[in-house]
């Protein structure tokens, strides 16, 4: 049997990447309500969430029909794509409350990370099925957190500390998956524990101290630092079981708290959807993560897999961590919460990476490993 | 890696972790949403939402004079929260408010901890004590703007103008047509509030502005409005009446520029909370209840008889005092007979034999086609709330009989609220064109004043058939020696009528709806009248009980409207008319009330009709 075939299509898989781009549109919807709007006002940022999901659920599809085999032979160029759109950026994009993450294409503006983010997964995929006989050697290792690395340290340089945090999460999940050995990840643990404090030193930025500070007590600055924490968990808080409902939170629709369409999107859900609000969010989205694991589990070989593993990391660190800092279990950094949170080219990417997923269900009859 | 495949461990571990993971944020929710949800929520609450109202609209009478107005004052509250620390106890706050508001602390005490919910709203004030107890910053004690209407006027026109409820909303009425206009849009101030329950003078803060309401210039005027109650109230003594109806309305534009009705009711003296009281008296009569018209619809009838040119004024029909339809037996109101008479004569006499004679001619489908032109089963959209249609039954309905269209003739069996009467009779004194009434006539908001045009529904009858019946009813009125409607300086036009009224569920001789209605000056009609006195005791009949209330309202209205008397007195000499004519004049003679669709024996009617006539001429 050879090329691919559409029985393998999961449509569970894009039913629920669809519908929690419903729910987030749902919840931009009342957070971007104009005050004293009356009436339903469909806001441009609902608009652009709707737009940019159907446009992705389309390059999903069609991602499909293409063999994701040509990573073996591409893997490379996409990584190389993807560490230089992360230094263009650093020189090209547009400054936006003190870092350069973006660049301005005038209709939209395209988040460099989001891009490097999905590059590093289809990089240290290609790698460690290239590489996977070798990783037991330390330099094979090494090498495979040297690639995570680079474009972590780019992010960081952005500064983004956040999206950082998900390259190195990517590498110790993939490479753990791809079967490194537990003592080569103690060695780096014992030298990183020794380079802490010249790290602290010299790279954390008087803000990131101030978030740290403010997540451990947020009161000692409560209008400065510690603003958005203790509004975000009052928001939360006062949601209860049922929630406010949906455009009637006072804390989201009088803009107590700030970045409530990105990184405090879930403070709205809190807030106005309430404990069972949150509970269909988590719903949907362990849906998805098993749906995803499900390629994984399915895809005869190692390049399939890793890329469905590198996936499910992203996707669910970023919702973790995101949860995680609205209800105060982690200091604050930016992260999106995925389909959820405005963000054009996250969404974008999400849906190629798991349209390349579609494409490990849809070709895997064709990768068998002969003789298996 | 074994073999290429990861391990089914590893996928195991990842959903391990993953369903660990999720469960640290369920728990961590659970936490905050639902252990700690009351903690996070009174600090939400620190948010304080009020919904603001702009002053309810004036309403004006038609040359500007207010009748209702708002004025400001203001609510007091208390947080029952703040209060409640104490046991709702004596405090400093409690003692100094009850101070201010002149009232026993005791009470206060109670009134706040009786209240439900976090907010107790203790008193009203007048503006200046609102404004000392605001400067005090009372610790729980609140101040908010709020209004309260005022009735310049007192009772005047308070069926029509209506009430309003604690919060200022329309409840009955005028006020309550009008609500949305007079009442404006509210609007919202939201703000962070510091312990006290004060604003906090630089927190957060949001304000989305009320639109203030518009004022109302009705076509009322208040001195025709004076008139019109002040001769009811006089007519309503006088008979003993149990209430009555006195409308006055501009032919020309539908301007109702009075409407009386009694009981009435004192808006400023109203507690809705009284149980004793009559919730009855806030409809609006004029509009919203319908009675038997009576002989005054004997006009419609001799309406749609010349329209169709069935016959003209001097037609004759032979009056045997007596018609059989079907089982009945239909006569005229005193029992007589009179030969042969004229249409005029008809309407003078009030025969019903003659208009049971008419309809017979038209038959019903040319008949209640006129009825419907003139708008009767339909509503007159006058703006009044709780209008009704009345009720009309035509050829086809279950209820519809030949005895059905005969007694329709004479205004029986039909139902009709006193504002279609008017606007029928509207009809003829327009040339007629039946025109809307209307009780608003402009509506001012911010810097905008909105006139409401005149609406004119259709043409009903030719101009020549309303110059043809506005002299039978000139007949009817001037044609007549004495006639208690005629209003000496003024040629007058109009038709009596006599409702016979249930009592213990018979037709009762005892009392009636007397009215009468009708037009002048005739040759340039500038106001049509309705007076109807319900329940009269002692008389019964429209002709002598409400038709002098219609000459006192035309000669004190006329002048006001700057038609000043000519010389004109009626002269009833000049209307003697064809054939048949009894020898010399017709006396000035109750003349207008049905007869009852009597059951009873012939000799027993004649003898009770010889002494209500006796008595009558008494």
């Amino acid at each position: 049997m050879t090329g691919y075939s559409w029985r393998h299509f999961d449509p569970l898989l894009l039913v629920a990447a669809l519908a929690l781009t419903a729910y987030g549109a749902l919840v931009i919807y009342s957070a971007s309500l104009p005050r004293g709007a009356e009436g339903f006002v469909l806001s441009s940022e609902v608009q652009r969430h709707i737009g940019f999901a159907a446009v992705g659920a389309l390059l999903m599809i069609a991602m499909t029909r293409v063999d994701y085999r040509l990573i073996d032979a591409l893997g490379w160029l996409a990584y190389g794509f993807g560490i230089v759109v992360l230094i263009a950026v650093l020189f090209l994009g547009s400054e936006e409350f003190g870092s350069r993450r973006w660049f301005d294409l005038g209709f939209t503006v395209v988040q460099a990370s989001e891009i490097g983010k999905l590059m590093t997964i289809i990089g240290l995929a290609k790698f460690l099925t290239d590489y996977r006989d070798r990783l037991q050697e330390f330099r094979v290792f090494g090498a495979s957190l040297l690639i995570t690395a680079l474009p972590a340290a780019l992010v960081f340089l952005e500064p983004d500390a956040g999206s950082a945090i998900v390259f190195v999460a990517l590498w110790l999940v993939m490479t753990a998956f791809a079967g490194a050995r537990l003592r080569h990840y103690l060695i780096l643990l014992a030298i990183g524990l020794c380079l802490i404090p010249v790290g602290l030193a010299a790279n954390v930025q008087d803000y990131q101290r101030d978030r740290i500070r403010a997540f451990i007590d947020p009161t000692s600055d409560p209008q400065g630092a510690g603003f958005n924490v203790i509004q975000a968990e009052t928001s939360v808080g006062s949601g209860g079981l049922w929630g406010q409902g949906l455009t009637q939170g006072t804390q989201t629709q009088l803009d107590f708290v700030r970045i409530q369409t990105t990184d405090f999107i879930f403070t709205v859900i809190g807030e106005e959807l309430g404990f069972v609000g949150a509970m269909v969010l988590f719903g949907l989205m362990i849906l998805l993560l098993f749906r995803i694991l499900r390629v994984a589990s399915r895809s005869p070989e190692p390049l399939g897999q890793l890329l469905a593993v590198g996936m499910l990391t992203m996707i669910a660190v970023q919702a973790f961590i995101n949860v995680a800092i609205n209800i105060r279990l982690l200091p604050v950094t930016g992260i999106p919460l995925p389909f959820i949170s405005i963000g054009n080219s996250s969404l974008l990417m999400l849906f190629v990476g798991l349209g390349l997923l579609q494409s490990v269900l849809a070709w895997r009859e064709d990768h068998r490993p002969r003789g298996a | 890696m074994e073999s290429g495949t990861l391990s089914r461990w590893r996928m195991r571990a990842v959903a391990a972790v993953m369903v660990v993971l999720a469960l640290v944020l369920v728990g961590r929710l659970i936490m905050l949403q639902i252990v700690e949800h009351q903690r996070h929520e009174a600090a939400a609450d620190r948010v304080w939402q009020i919904e603001t109202k702009g002053p309810r609209g004036s309403i004006l009478d038609r040359n500007g004079f207010p009748l209702v107005t708002s004025v400001d004052t203001w609510e007091v509250h208390v947080d029952t929260r703040i209060w409640g620390r104490n046991e709702f106890q004596p405090t400093s706050a409690s003692a100094r408010l009850a101070y201010l508001l002149r009232a026993d602390e005791a009470q206060v005490l109670s009134l706040a901890a009786s209240a439900d919910g976090n907010d107790a709203l203790i008193a009203y004030v007048q503006y200046y004590a609102g404004a000392a107890i605001h400067a005090e910053r009372l610790y729980g004690v609140t101040v908010r703007k709020t209004s309260s209407r005022r009735y310049v006027e007192g009772e005047m026109a308070a069926p029509v103008i209506g009430i309003v409820g604690r919060d200022e909303q329309g409840l009955a009425g005028l006020e309550y047509a009008l609500d949305g206009t007079l009442g404006g849009e509210s609007g919202q101030l939201i703000f962070e509030r510091d312990g006290l329950g004060q604003p906090i003078p630089f927190g957060a803060r949001l304000e989305l502005p009320y639109e203030q309401g518009a004022d109302i210039v009705l076509t009322i005027d208040r001195n025709l409005q004076r008139i019109a109650e002040q001769a009811l109230d006089e007519a309503v003594q006088r008979w003993s009446a149990t209430g009555g109806v006195i409308i006055i309305m501009d032919p020309r534009n539908g301007d109702i520029l009075a409407a009386a009705t009694s009981p009435a009711y004192n808006p400023e003296l109203l507690d809705l909370a009284d149980d004793a009281f009559d919730i009855s008296v806030l409809r609006s009569r004029a509009a919203s209840d319908v009675y038997e018209p009576g002989s005054v619809f004997k006009v419609i009838t001799m309406a749609a008889g010349l329209d169709s040119k069935i016959v003209n004024p001097y037609t004759t029909f032979t009056d045997t005092g007596a018609v059989v339809v079907g089982e009945r037996t239909i006569r005229n109101f005193d029992y007589s007979w009179h030969g042969e008479q004229t249409m005029t004569q008809v309407l003078q006499r009030s025969l019903n034999t003659g208009t049971v004679w008419l309809v017979q001619q038209m038959g019903s489908r040319l008949f209640y086609g006129y009825v419907d032109q003139f708008g009767f089963g339909e509503l007159t959209n006058s703006g009044l709330p709780g209008e009704s249609e009345g009720l009309v039954t035509q050829v086809g309905d279950l209820a519809w009989s030949p005895i059905q269209l005969a007694t329709n003739s004479f205004g029986q069996g039909i139902a009709v609220t006193p504002m279609q009467i008017v606007r029928a009779y509207s009809a003829i004194a327009n040339g007629g064109e039946l025109v809307r009434p209307r009780f608003v006539r402009a509506v001012i908001s911010e810097g905008d004043v909105r006139e409401i045009d005149t609406v004119i529904e259709r043409r009903v009858i030719s101009e020549e058939t309303a110059a043809t019946l506005t002299y039978m009813m000139q007949a009817v009125v001037d044609g007549v020696l004495d006639h208690p409607a005629q209003a000496p300086g003024w040629p007058v036009a109009g038709k009596s009528g006599t409702t016979d009224v249930l009592l213990n569920g018979e037709y009762s001789s005892e009392t009636s709806l007397a009215s009468f209605a009708g037009f002048a000056p005739v040759d340039d009609p500038r106001i049509v009248v309705l007076v109807r006195i319900d329940h009269p005791r002692g008389e019964t009949f429209g002709g002598i009980v409400a038709a002098p209330v219609f000459s006192q309202i035309v000669s004190r209205s006329l002048p006001y409207l700057a038609v000043p008397p000519t010389t004109y007195i009626a002269q009833p000499e000049a209307w003697l008319t064809g054939p048949g004519e009894p020898q010399g004049v017709p006396s000035a003679s109750p003349d207008d009330a049905e007869a009852e669709e009597t059951e009873q024996s012939a000799a027993e009617s004649e003898t009770q009709s010889e002494q209500r006539v006796n008595e009558v001429e008494q």
